[in-house]
């Protein structure tokens, strides 16, 4: 059972009236104020057009250069949204290129492993077919029993290398995009939020741990859940903790956001921090003895940032650290939620503990989510209600499902 | 070999059983250790805390030693402890989910060379 005691009383149903700001609705008046549908959370219909029109078209995070070890490494991912195994392959020459994780003679998944160096060539365990780092075929056991003439039926070896999919690497993230007829550059794609981050130094992070959550919730339960700061104050222990001014909030307890932008599809929220906030003893602590750890290393105009890139990459800041999300659909109620960790590089080992500080507040945070996504999706799945409603301080989630409708109905026409 | 800690600290091999050098070790003795357990880890470390940042900050972040190694790990018990002691009031996450829910597929280790 949740604890109340220590969440802010709601006295303001008028909502926030600051007189230096609109309300978010006046500023993106094109999102409107209305209610959203139950039924795109819980929709088999629903979820087969994302499928096809979102996750079949659009360009797709599939992870980063820091899943890779250098040239002649790789790594696999499976796409179970839309049925798809890929191959993710930095060549000698330091080129990244995905390919369908499929062997050309029988069709068999070729690399089962999940990452790994290949000095030499992928081979298939079924019959031993090698494929070199640029997906050619190189390699046929017992060649000569084939039939290799070239004629459109009996494809020769040059036919029958690995099928590559489009790729395309974006400061160390690498996109891929499924639609075979597409021609759409990445850059189309990511077009203004990609010139908001002109110059940033994303190779300043490494990556120090990444999560796989099995999360019962459709897709958008969970990005919807967590771009938002409304639930902090509320949520459980860790959010209230933070909700009480490790985010922006009003003289009542209720955060607020700093900022929201639409950048075409993809959006970003910001929320500064109360400047009187304390934090825990011990945390107070560390950071009075590594202060040079927190001392702003990167262009960021808030305290936290928080960026979707359409459709399931979030990007997001929070002082020093940086976490993506990847969240994948398996199922109209089930998700996998990928988080990744990215801190600057450590100089010594205090800034490990800074790190390892941050890296187990967060999850914790994101433990109590977890709860949440799951308990929305049993309501939503309920059809207690058709409809649901959203304030200004969601006003993020609004445009997410706007981007959604318009890109779907942009494909539909296609 | 864990019970190693570098010599200015000595005093902290008591609590040798709560170094760990990966994640969801330290996270399973989170979940099983009792409060007063973990309050004791909590109360010694803390106070050692200036001491141990200190000497921290001198060592560089490549290649550390074991003892080194094995201090961060007990301070990164430590980290783990605070969420019961300070948020929680317990092992797990109050109005969460199971911690061994997120599953680390990363979890790097202190002497591994970054490559990226």
């Amino acid at each position: 059972m949740t604890q109340t005691v220590d969440r802010p009383e709601t006295t303001t149903p008028e909502g926030d009236q600051t007189p230096e700001r609109p309300r978010w609705s006046q500023l993106f008046p094109e999102l409107g104020t209305g209610a959203v549908s139950t039924d795109r959370f819980i929709s088999q219909e629903f979820f087969d057009r994302e499928t096809k029109l979102v996750f079949g078209r659009s360009w797709i995070n599939v992870g980063t250069v820091h899943d890779l070890n250098g040239a002649k490494t790789f790594f696999t991912r499976d796409l179970k949204v839309v049925g798809v195994s890929l191959l993710v392959v930095e060549n000698a020459s330091g080129g990244i290129q995905a390919f369908h994780n499929v062997c050309s003679h029988r069709g068999n998944k070729l690399v089962w492993e999940d990452s790994g160096p290949c000095p030499f060539m992928f081979s298939c365990r079924f019959h031993g077919w090698g494929y070199k780092h640029d997906g050619a075929l190189a390699s046929v056991p017992d060649e000569g029993e084939f039939h290799f003439t070239g004629e459109p039926d009996h494809p020769d070896k040059s036919g029958l290398g690995l099928v590559p999919v489009r790729t395309e690497v974006w400061n160390g993230f690498i996109f891929v995009n499924l639609d075979a007829n597409g021609t759409d550059p990445l850059s189309d794609h990511l077009g203004p939020l990609a010139e908001s981050f002109e110059g940033f130094p994303f190779d300043k992070f490494e990556l120090r741990s990444r999560y796989e959550v099995q999360d019962d919730a459709n897709w958008k339960v969970i990005i919807d859940a967590q771009n938002e700061i409304y639930h902090l104050p509320m949520l459980a222990p860790q959010h209230r903790f933070l909700g009480g001014g490790a985010f922006q909030t009003n003289e009542e307890g209720f955060t607020r956001l700093s900022d929201f932008e639409r950048y075409g599809l993809h959006t970003l929220y910001t929320s500064d921090s109360d400047v009187n906030w304390v934090d825990t003893p011990l945390r107070t602590a560390m950071a009075k003895l590594n202060t040079e750890a927190d001392v702003p290393m990167f262009p960021l105009r808030a305290p936290f940032m928080f960026h979707v890139c359409f459709p399931n990459l979030i990007i997001g800041f929070l002082g020093n650290f940086m976490f993506t999300y990847n969240v994948w659909p398996e199922s109209v109620g089930h998700s996998v939620w990928e988080i990744r960790m990215h801190h600057p590089k450590a100089e010594n080992l205090a800034d490990r503990v800074t790190h390892d500080l941050m890296k187990v507040r967060f999850r914790d945070l994101l433990c109590e989510d977890v709860a949440g996504h799951a308990a929305l999706q049993v309501g939503l799945e309920s059809r207690a209600r058709d409809i649901f409603v959203m304030g200004d301080q969601e006003v993020q989630i609004r445009a997410f499902h706007k981007n959604l409708d318009v890109y779907m109905e942009r494909a539909d026409n296609d | 070999m864990t019970d190693l800690l570098p010599a200015e600290f000595s005093s902290l091999l008591r609590f040798s059983d709560w170094i760990f050098s990966v994640e969801g070790d330290r996270v399973e003795k989170r979940l099983n250790a009792s409060m007063p357990e973990a309050q004791e880890l909590y109360d010694a470390m803390t106070g050692e805390v200036e001491h141990i940042m200190g000497y921290l900050k001198t060592r560089p972040a490549n290649e550390p030693s074991l003892e080194d190694q094995n201090l961060v790990h007990l301070v990164f018990s430590l980290i783990e402890v605070a969420q019961s002691v300070e948020i929680y009031g317990q092992g797990d996450v109050v109005d969460g989910a199971d911690l061994r829910d997120f599953k680390p597929v990363v979890d790097r280790p202190l002497a591994e060379a970054s490559h990226a």
